[in-house]
């Protein structure tokens, strides 16, 4: 199974990739996007044969919170992705 | 190496990517008269305990992950915590400065410039007045001081900087904020006034042929901190 942690900065604090890029694609006509966020993906895979899913969802919350995020400014979400692929 | 018979135990920690080691070496024996002892990041304590420990700059780990992450979980880190937590002196500059707040001996986050530019420059910094040795005999001076970093913008939460306002731990702020960092910090120290993370390098500034001898100060409240 996969896990993807997505890591970005915390509301508020000034990402000026993001502003950069919204403002080209602003210039571009793509006026109808409010806000533009720049995350960060790690894919972590898992061999269900050896970790169970439990498992792989508390290692890879400690993995985003002790390292892949900062604390201090960043906040990181886990989702699960390429189910489907896996069921074919 | 050896070790000048006379003077204390300062270890440089050096990392694969760390670059401004000799910089270190050579700014600390012109200075002090002092050979650094050389201590490589995959070595798992410190061969003597040092009277103080110095972190160069550089890219260490090539800056992957976050700047400076991957080096505050080498095999050297617990030994440099332990030493820290028993009150040890440490210097962190530009690299050595990210690699003390990612492994949390000193608060707040050093993120990517606001001008999203590697800034290599020499500025104009305000040493500021506090109680800690590192805030140095002439206080509120200013330095002038070579800053060379992709990723220094100083970020603390409100909180944060409220706290460290209020404990006086910045000791340096750059007169025109050259990264956006929160209060134009350029460098702040521990509580107990023993750990000192800087972006400029004062180990860059201690001759008038490269560019100056502002940085001398700096160097030398650090070293009384242990001397």
């Amino acid at each position: 199974m996969k896990l993807q942690i997505s890591v970005q900065l915390k509301p508020g604090i000034l990402d000026p990739e993001a502003r950069e890029i919204q403002a080209s694609l602003q210039r571009l006509g793509h006026t109808q996007v409010d806000t533009l966020t720049v995350a960060k993906a790690y894919v972590l895979e898992f061999d269900p044969k050896k970790v169970s899913e439990t498992e792989a969802w508390s290692c890879a919350q400690q993995i985003a919170a002790e390292h892949l995020a900062n604390p201090v400014a960043q906040n990181f979400q886990i989702d699960r992705v390429g189910a489907a692929e896996e069921e074919a | 190496m050896q070790q000048h018979k006379d003077g204390p135990t300062v270890a440089l920690l050096a990392f694969p990517g760390s670059n401004c080691d000799q910089d270190a070496q050579k700014a600390f024996a012109h200075v002090f008269g002092w050979q650094l002892e050389v201590v490589h990041a995959s070595a798992s304590a410190f061969a003597r305990r040092p009277d103080a420990v110095f972190i160069p700059g550089g890219f260490s780990y090539g800056d992957y992950l976050r700047a400076g992450h991957l080096a505050s979980i080498a095999p050297i880190i617990p030994a440099l915590k332990a030493f820290i937590a028993e009150g040890g002196a440490v210097m962190g500059v530009c690299n050595g400065f990210q690699i003390l707040t990612e492994m949390g001996a000193l608060p707040g986050a050093l993120l990517p410039n606001a001008r999203q530019r590697f800034v290599c420059d020499q500025v104009e910094c305000l040493h500021e007045p506090g109680p800690s040795s590192c805030h140095g005999r002439e206080r509120g001076q200013t330095l002038r001081l070579p800053i060379a970093h992709g990723e220094g913008r100083y970020y603390i939460d409100e909180d944060g900087l409220a706290q460290l306002e209020a404990k006086q731990q910045i000791f340096l702020r750059y007169a025109d904020n050259p990264n956006g960092s929160t209060a134009a910090i350029a460098g702040i120290c521990s509580e107990n006034g023993k750990v000192f993370g800087l972006m400029p390098h004062p180990e860059r500034a201690y001759l008038e042929h490269i560019g100056g001898t502002d940085g001398q100060c700096l160097l030398r409240a650090f070293a009384a901190t242990f001397v």
